[in-house]
């Protein structure tokens, strides 16, 4: 078991220093010329020479993306053009748990409100009910989300005046304030991954429905209720975490044109406009970071296998 | 021996005669409804010019910000007066064109990329297979992000970006089919009778490799020009004054209280066109690829 | 314990030694526990069970014998209630000695049936225990709900009855999970938790077919003994009629949902009337067998329509009448008989 954990570990490690060669790339590829942009007014010959000297740029390649590697993981990421400011301070500490928060509400409400009706469609198979959730599933699972959230905004912000439309505030700081400015951006969001659980759900329930341990559960005399909810539902979670496990990509996605919409200062605006201001050490640390999460909760779902399943667990 | 999946619930409605019209209904007639509006589609982006009344570029300050079905604008102008139904036409162009285009560069890296991960052995497949992994490790639209602030805006670096950026996926399906041809025994015999290698690939191993390919290419067309729009909408994909959906989209956004339709008849139109692409796409992986449900 | 008959030469059709133990108890005064009167089930166009009719003793065991398809499982499913309305069609009358019809029960009466008074083994343990929960939770979960005990008071009925199946270091078993026990451990398991609250009726859908030659006998002295001590009837489906003579005092023979013969074993199979039952016992191996006489091929028909005997297309003593007219089922020499042309 701890083998196990271990070798994913270390699979995890390596694709880890693949994107950051990535990454590093990607600066090295950036066209302009860091040191102009840095020096702006006070550029000379001179000037340029010895920036080169202090920054390491002169360095072999390999030598600068060691270095460049250690500062990374220290949390030295540099400092912003624009603003000035430590990237580390304003990408982790200030823009990601903003992403976080919207991604854990969306995804939340998603499950939430996904499963039961997963389930009630899988037990109302064939019925216009089902037809009716069907047709609701594949538009939602293809609407553009961005577009999504400009109705939510038109409809309840604008017309009905009940949600505020943009802005972030921290729910720990104000819950209430934090709801009401979560809830539009959290629905955008969830929309995508709600019709894909309900589908999830529906196709998984129906299958495992059909199992003899639930015929031989019923035939126990275990109330229809208890047959569909716990045993039904505990035999699919492992197939619904694996698929919402392959799609954390769309939720992070997703997230990066919901805060757009809705003008949350989450990691996503931060990479868009650093993009437009053409700061690349910011776009390589947003680029850094979202792998980094990425990467990160794949792994917890691939160490929660064995708990989902118990056939999966070692002997 | 009695079907035991087939034994009763208790409580449970059985299926109403309406519902199993309903499902049988509804399927058929929307892959058919699907695939008239997807044909649309096309043809209005093929013949734009000839089916549009205005230029898409063309500005009419005197009738800016007109709402649809007010004078001589159908679908309505927006704040520098163009026409809004010849831009959304156009629109159907550039969204058609630029998911084609990245969906081919994918499907092409991605080609490469898996095959060589799958026909490879040892220490150099499992490489792969991690760089596969950190390929995958970006969601597609951040990689597209990242590939744009090198590469600049403008048309063809988003196809190039977008492209790029599905090489993932796609190298991850090739390389899954590619393992299980390899598997068959009729490659194993192939090899036993003494035919090369490259042979193998060529003549047994690529061709089933590439029908599959083709069928999950059209399935992602649509996830293609959502990546896209979704750049332009972030304002680093093509640039204004292109008529691109999601560009229209996010010119719109700041009149939503005032003039809705800014942005309401691209988005329309972008919402019809990628639940027309999902369904054909479902229809035709259900036709073509009933074992892999999987995305 | 008795010397284990089953354990020697498998396939012996002869009178085990219990049955005639029996006959000289009482049961033939007691009412019966289980009439199935006429019962049919229909699934589409298909009619699969054709006026089934036969009776059930308290304490006695009745094999349901018959091909593949002819309808054995679909019986036993029908008796707890798992196959009704609206998956099937369900006509006739069944009933439990105490209950009122159960044909058309609703749910609340079958969920009071259930595991209480009526339990089901099912042929493949492995599937019908849930992988995803311990054993210890799949047995206790009916004691704590439908018994009422007390979490610790479940925990060791819950060894009392493990090892009472046989099962050693009970509860290390309680922990573990259905793919970490072996075959027969799991059909154990499933044995333990469908005694668990004492049914008066135990169907046992072919309990051993999934096993190990080896094991099967085990296993069924496991449930004849365990159904006796309790006095509970067992029905056992099966497909192996050496085992059903064995085991079972009656016996109904199936062919094609149709009952076409049915009495007490010993009577039935040394005798059989029916020239299914005798093509039957001739498919049987024995251990001094010198030649086998297989069945026509040929597959029993489901159409509704089809009015008369389901086997005469396969009958070496079909007359004119038999495919147009149902033979109905009469008493003669001790058993019941649905033939014109008996041996």
């Amino acid at each position: 078991m701890l083998l196990f954990a271990l070798g994913k570990v270390l699979q995890t490690l390596m694709v880890m220093m693949i994107v950051s060669v990535v990454s590093f790339t990607l600066l090295k590829l950036a066209p302009g010329d860091p040191i102009q942009i840095m020096l702006g007014e006070e550029y000379s010959p001179k000037a340029h020479e010895s920036l080169v000297k202090e920054l390491g740029l002169d360095r072999p390649l390999v030598e600068q993306y060691v270095h460049w590697i250690g500062n990374f993981a220290t949390g030295n990421w540099g400092v912003s053009y624009v603003g000035k400011a430590p990237i580390f301070q304003y990408a982790f500490v200030e823009a990601l748990p903003v992403t976080l928060t919207l991604a854990a509400s969306a995804l939340g409400l998603a499950i939430l409100i996904g499963v039961p009706l997963g389930v009630l469609s899988a037990t109302r198979k064939d019925t216009a009910w089902d037809a009716v959730s069907a047709v609701f599933t594949l538009t939602a699972t293809a609407f553009p989300s961005f577009y999504l959230g400009l109705i939510l905004i038109w409809v309840f912000g604008v017309k009905l005046g009940l949600f505020p439309t943009l802005g972030f505030v921290p729910p720990w700081k104000d819950l209430w304030g934090g709801l009401m400015h979560m809830t539009l951006p959290a629905v955008t969001l969830s929309t995508y991954f709600l019709a894909m659980i309900v589908r999830l759900t529906r196709a998984n329930l129906i299958e495992t429905l059909q199992q003899p341990y639930i015929a031989a559960a019923r035939a126990r005399g275990e109330p229809e209720w208890r047959v569909v909810w716990v045993h039904g539902l505990r035999n699919i979670l492992m197939p619904l975490v694996t698929i919402l496990g392959l799609q954390l990509g769309a939720l992070l996605q997703g997230a990066v044109l919901t805060e757009t919409v809705f003008s949350l200062p989450g990691v996503g605006q931060m990479i868009t406009q650093a993009v437009l201001d053409r700061e690349y050490a910011i776009v390589q640390a947003g680029v850094m970071l979202t792998a980094c999460l990425f990467i990160t909760t794949n792994l917890l779902v691939d160490l929660a296998y064995p708990y989902l399943d118990p056939r999966l667990r070692p002997r | 021996m009695a079907d035991i999946r087939a034994t009763s619930s208790p409580g449970r409605i059985g299926p109403s005669s309406l519902g199993a019209l309903a499902w049988f209904a509804r399927a058929r007639f929307f892959l058919l409804l699907a695939s008239s509006v997807l044909a649309a589609f096309v043809l209005s982006a093929v013949f734009a010019p000839w089916l549009t009344p205005y230029g898409p570029v063309e500005q009419d300050m005197s009738s800016f910000m007109q709402p649809p079905l007010s004078g001589t604008h159908v679908l309505g102008t927006d704040s520098f007066g163009r026409d809004l139904l010849t831009r959304t036409i156009y629109g159907a162009r550039y969204a058609l064109t630029i998911g084609f285009g990245a969906v081919l560069v994918g499907a092409c890296g991605g080609l490469i990329v898996g095959m060589a991960a799958g026909l490879s052995g040892g220490l150099v497949e499992w490489a792969l297979m991690r760089f596969i992994d950190a390929l995958l490790a970006l969601p597609s639209l951040v990689m597209a992000i990242a590939f744009i602030s090198i590469l600049g805006q403008g048309l063809d670096k988003v196809v190039l970006a977008v492209g790029v950026a599905l090489i993932g996926p796609f190298s991850r399906t090739v390389r899954a089919d590619v393992l299980q041809v390899k598997a068959q025994a009729f490659v194993e015999a192939a090899g036993l009778m003494g035919i090369g290698r490259l042979a193998i690939v060529r003549r047994h191993i690529l061709p089933n490799v590439i029908f599959p390919l083709a069928v999950q290419a059209t399935i992602r067309i649509s996830y293609a020009v959502l990546v896209s729009s979704g750049l332009s909408f972030l304002g680093i994909g093509v640039a204004p004054p292109t008529p691109d959906w999601g560009l229209m989209i996010a010119e719109g956004r700041s009149f939503v209280s005032f003039a809705p339709w800014i942005a309401g008849v691209p988005g329309t139109a972008l919402a019809i066109l990628l639940i027309a692409l999902s369904v054909v796409g479902d229809g035709v992986r259900e036709r073509f690829d009933p074992k892999l449900g999987r995305q | 314990m008795k010397p284990m008959h089953l354990s020697d030469a498998p396939g012996k059709v002869s009178l085990p030694p219990f049955i005639e133990e029996r006959d000289s108890q009482t049961l033939l005064a007691a009412s019966p526990l289980l009439t199935v009167e006429n019962l049919c089930l229909t699934r589409g166009e298909s009619l699969i069970l054709d006026h089934v009719s036969f009776s059930l003793r308290r304490g006695a065991t009745l094999g349901l014998v018959g091909e593949s398809g002819a309808g054995k499982s679909t019986i036993a499913l029908a008796l707890i209630g798992l196959l009704r309305p609206p998956e099937v069609g369900l006509g006739g009358s069944f009933a439990l000695d105490g209950t009122g019809e159960l044909a058309d029960a609703t749910d609340a009466t079958w969920l009071g049936l259930r595991g209480r008074r009526v339990a089901m083994i099912f042929q493949d343990a492995a599937a019908a225990l849930n992988p995803c929960f311990t054993i210890g939770r799949q047995i206790m979960t009916p004691l704590r709900r439908i018994m009422g005990l007390g979490r610790s008071a479940a925990r060791e009925r819950a060894i009392e009855l493990l090892e009472s199946v046989g099962l050693n270091d009970a509860p290390a078993r309680l922990s573990a999970y259905p793919h970490q026990l072996s075959g027969g451990m799991q059909q154990r398991v499933m044995i333990a938790i469908a005694l668990s609250s004492d049914p008066d009726l135990l169907l046992a859908d072919e309990p051993t077919s999934a096993l190990d030659v080896t094991i099967q006998a085990q296993i069924i002295r496991l449930i004849l003994d365990e159904t006796r001590r309790r006095r509970a009837s067992c029905i056992f489906v099966l497909h192996d009629l050496a085992l059903a003579s064995q085991c079972c005092d009656e016996i109904v023979v199936l062919y094609g949902g149709q009952v076409v013969e049915t009495g007490p074993s010993r009577v039935v199979l040394e005798a059989p009337m029916h020239p299914y039952t005798q093509a039957l016992k001739g498919c049987v191996l024995e251990l001094d067998t010198e030649a086998l006489t297989p069945l026509p091929s040929g597959a029993p028909s489901f159409a509704s329509k089809t009015p008369g005997c389901r086997f005469a297309d396969r009958c070496p003593r079909a007359l004119g009448k038999c495919a147009a007219v149902k033979p109905p089922l009469a008493e003669t020499r001790g058993r019941k008989l649905a033939c014109w042309n008996p041996l």
